[in-house]
């Protein structure tokens, strides 16, 4: 398959299970708001070493959240629901309770039985000054702060995720690769449901399973690292001089399918024939995850 | 699901306590079987039929439609946990006592004890959501657990009265506000300043934006809070008296 001289390889990405949520971040304005998100999903690219795997989704306007006032919808996923709950609770409390104006709410919420504590863990900051309060079937926490009051959910929904949604794409200079990267991450960006959580999106050390070293249980891809050709087998042919990976988790595999498919599509058009040379996928020969994103069957759909 | 309607079917003086007419009574009963149902006048059983004037019908939702002068007529929607009550006229006291859920629009005046505890309880309403479109007597929101009760006009005497928590929105209200409130907002679009500076169970007043409120989505209590969001309003807290850190949220009070 070619897409605007684009070689689509026949090949799939191997994607895993994972706990997701999202949560609803609100401030008094879209500054503060930003600040706490930007806070909250930092340092959450990838579970091996930051627990999970989280980032902004989106921007919310007024009319979008549940106090009326702006904010930003964040969806964090981990291999398990209590990591996640670990985490987002950790990230609640240092990030977004201690930013000025903000409140936090569920971004998944009604009829999801599971659920991790927001307010329910947070409350106790208010040292028994905190004020619970059940409007219109949720319950809410008021904790006292010293700009009014930090407004936070009980709890919110957490539901099956999946994580590890990838493709690569395969460039004749880093220059290409960078450009194409962005616009793909600008494009998955737009898509509900989907987060691509490594920084802006893109991944430059993508890795293998396994390592020389005892201690390490992934190190770097080096079948698509442009510098290890020739020492052996590689899948970079001599014009294939930088790749960059996309790495999605998301909440649904069309979600992940539809945003991988919209972003292979904007950058080959824009780049085809332009020094982008190939898209492929990274899996584990389908042994490890059971979500499977065939790029050919993405594509044609 | 069931709709049931009740209409008085003429005024009347004696005291009728209607607390046992509710869906949990009448589920699993044909109407001639809900028709001999009695109900208490005067302290002397009388069979709903000579009261009421009753029909049932399905419907999508569980709704109990009560209609008439019934400012004789008192436990209305008591013990209530789910569906939708509507009372069209006024009513009588202890409306929704001991309710525990669903919804109650009472279009019209309700006596004392609106949403109080039942005999020999010691809470009083713990869910649900209650809107009078008049004014409610003396004690209401008496003990109240949790839920929210929302009077367009006044409330009498004695409102939030041992509050334990839920919120509590009125016009105005009445002497001896909040004795013996324990948690729970009550919210008043005014509040008379000697009502505050007479009374030792109040806080200092103080100021406060109190942001909670923009969480009021349903078209009654939204329009309520409305004057009240982004803007910093009068609180003080109550009662002091029992070491009670309810609050009360205020307008205009001059």
């Amino acid at each position: 398959m070619e897409i605007q001289s684009v070689i689509i390889d026949e090949t799939f990405a191997e994607a895993f299970d994972m706990k997701a949520t999202r949560v609803i971040i609100t401030a008094m304005d879209s500054h503060w708001a930003l600040q706490a998100a930007t806070a909250m999903s930092g340092f959450g690219t990838s579970v091996i070493d930051c627990k999970l795997e989280i980032d902004i989704e989106r921007p919310l306007d007024a009319g979008e959240t549940p106090d009326g006032r702006p904010g930003y919808s964040i969806l964090g996923f981990a291999m398990g629901g209590g990591d996640l709950e670990k985490q987002i609770i950790k990230r609640a409390g240092q990030c977004v309770l201690t930013c000025p104006t903000t409140a936090l709410f569920a971004g998944l919420d009604d009829g999801i039985s599971k659920r991790i504590g927001l307010g329910k863990a947070l409350r106790f900051f208010g040292d028994g000054h905190q004020i619970s309060k059940w409007i219109e079937g949720k319950r809410y926490w008021r904790i006292p702060v010293m700009d009014g009051e930090f407004i936070c959910q009980h709890d919110a929904g957490r539901v099956d995720g999946i994580g590890g949604g990838n493709f690569l794409l395969v460039a004749k200079n880093i220059q290409i690769a960078s450009e194409a990267a962005r616009l793909a991450a600008e494009t998955i960006a737009q898509y509900p449901d989907v987060i691509a959580p490594f920084p802006g999106g893109v991944v430059r050390s993508g890795s293998k399973v396994g390592s020389k070293y005892a201690s390490l249980i992934a190190s770097t891809n080096d079948s698509y690292c442009p510098s290890l050709r020739g020492l052996f087998n590689s899948n970079l042919e001599y014009q294939d001089n930088a790749v960059l990976e996309l790495v999605l988790d998301g909440l649904t595999f069309d979600a992940i399918s539809n945003a991988m498919k919209e972003a292979i599509l904007a950058i080959c058009h824009r780049f085809g024939g332009k020094g982008l040379l190939r898209i492929t996928a990274g899996n584990y020969g389908g042994k490890l995850g059971r979500h499977h994103f065939h790029l050919h069957e993405i594509l044609a759909s | 699901m069931t709709a049931y309607r009740l209409e008085l079917r003429a005024p009347i003086s004696e005291p009728v306590d209607a607390s046992e007419i509710s869906f949990e009574n009448f589920a699993e009963r044909s109407i001639e079987q809900i028709r001999r149902m009695t109900i208490l006048v005067d302290q002397r059983q009388r069979s709903i039929a000579e009261v009421f004037e009753v029909t049932k019908a399905k419907s999508e939702k569980d709704r109990m439609v009560v209609e008439g002068d019934l400012r004789n007529v008192h436990g209305l929607a008591s013990r209530q946990s789910s569906g939708r009550w509507h009372i069209c006229g006024d009513a009588g006291d202890n409306v929704a006592a001991g309710m525990e859920g669903g919804e109650l629009l009472v279009e019209g005046n309700v006596g004392d004890f609106l949403g109080g505890p039942l005999p020999n309880r010691k809470a009083g309403m713990s869910g649900g959501m209650i809107h009078v479109m008049g004014s409610a007597g003396h004690y209401a929101a008496h003990r109240m657990r949790r839920g929210t009760v929302l009077v367009d006009e006044a409330i009498g005497s004695n409102g939030g009265t041992s509050m334990i928590a839920g919120t509590l929105m009125a016009l105005r209200c009445g002497q001896k506000l909040a004795a013996g409130m324990r948690r729970g907002t009550i919210i008043l679009r005014t509040l008379p300043r000697e009502t505050i500076e007479a009374s030792t169970h109040f806080s200092q007043p103080h100021r406060f934006l109190a942001d909670f409120l923009r969480l009021y989505k349903r078209e009654n209590t939204a329009r309520f809070v409305a004057p009240f969001i982004g803007k910093l309003v009068e609180r003080v807290r109550a009662d002091f008296t029992i070491g009670g850190q309810g609050e009360i949220l205020y307008g205009d009070s001059s």
